[in-house]
């Protein structure tokens, strides 16, 4: 049974922006993002959506403990660009997308956590560079155990080029103390 | 070709066909073989359906176990002929910190070791473990993992 998941949606709208903004520090350069499309997926559905790929990407996982648990994930297929972009050799592509990965996992659990008292704190960032099927999984033994889960999913970009997806799922129990608050 | 989403399960008995699973990361990708006859795969997620687990059987070692050999019986062959090759299990990221949830891949491996020994079926070849995520494709009459 889908639902609106309208107070979900607009946190995440803002908490993605504040993330992209803090990018846009650490790039130099405006970091645009989509609208997130947030929904209640199955497992299969998630599968279908996601669409795990041979492609080699990296990526970094966060949980946020707290009021506000769930887990952050921050991909991206090009880490070329990304190292490119912060005039960076490549080779590092791990530790950058961890650190990234870090920003915008602080950022978009402050600003929710301003906003509604709902406060998460993020962990440290697991993180590597694979097959984006292999980084699906993860996520989704973490996300997915039971269904249906909910995903919040928006698009960074950089100048016009892709920079990376940023996903936010959240447990069960902050959705509802979040949609609480309409 | 026939891909196993995550948490699916496939048999098939057309020797020709393919079954693939596409780079198992921390999923265990276990196939059921009977020597030219039949594969029944399952692309398994989770150790455990308990607690407050829920979805199909693929999706958990100790669900997806059980229903292979159901599927393998109902394609009239018995599991006593059968003998798995795992796939996967993996550890395809690094982590800042030991958090359980992360070693998520040694834990599906375990658990589906266990699932078959518990069914009396024969593991024939385990390739799980490692840091790479890894396709698997398998055609029904060779019943081993192509290279």
């Amino acid at each position: 049974m889908p639902r609106d998941l309208v107070v979900l949606h607009e946190l995440a709208n803002i908490g993605a922006g504040h993330a992209a903004t803090a990018l846009s520090q650490l790039f130099s350069q405006r970091v645009d993002m989509t609208p997130p499309q947030v929904r209640e997926l199955t497992l299969s559905e998630a599968v279908e959506f996601l669409q795990p790929s041979e492609k080699e990407v990296s990526a970094a996982l966060l949980q946020l403990e707290g009021d506000l648990a769930g887990l952050v994930v921050l991909l991206t297929p090009n880490s070329h660009e990304m190292l490119q972009a912060l005039g960076m050799e490549p080779g590092i592509e791990v530790d950058v997308i961890a650190e990234c990965g870090n920003i915008v996992a602080a950022k978009l659990a402050d600003a929710i956590g301003s906003m509604t008292s709902i406060y998460g704190q993020p962990s440290t960032p697991a993180a590597g560079l694979t097959a984006h099927a292999g980084v699906v999984e993860m996520v989704l033994s973490i996300t997915a155990q039971a269904e249906p889960f909910v995903i919040a999913f928006s698009e960074l970009s950089l100048g016009g080029t892709m920079l990376a997806n940023l996903m936010f799922f959240p447990e069960a129990s902050s959705v509802e103390q979040i949609e609480a608050l309409a | 070709v026939r891909s196993v989403g995550i948490g699916e399960i496939v048999v098939s008995t057309d020797p020709a066909e393919t079954i693939q699973m596409i780079g198992l990361g921390s999923c265990v990708g276990v196939f059921l073989t009977v020597p030219g006859k039949a594969v029944a795969a399952a692309h398994v997620l989770l150790p455990s359906s308990a607690g407050a687990a829920s979805g199909p059987p693929g999706k958990f070692a100790d669900t997806a176990v059980p229903e292979l050999v159901r599927l393998l019986g109902e394609a009239g062959l018995s599991k006593g002929r059968a003998t798995a090759t795992l796939v996967g299990g993996g550890q395809v990221l690094s982590f800042g910190s030991n958090r359980p949830e992360f070693d998520i891949g040694r834990r599906n491996a375990d658990a589906v070791r266990a699932a078959l020994q518990k069914a009396g079926v024969r593991v024939a070849k385990d390739e799980t473990g490692g840091t790479k995520a890894r396709s698997a494709r398998m055609v029904v009459a060779q019943g081993a993992i192509a290279a």
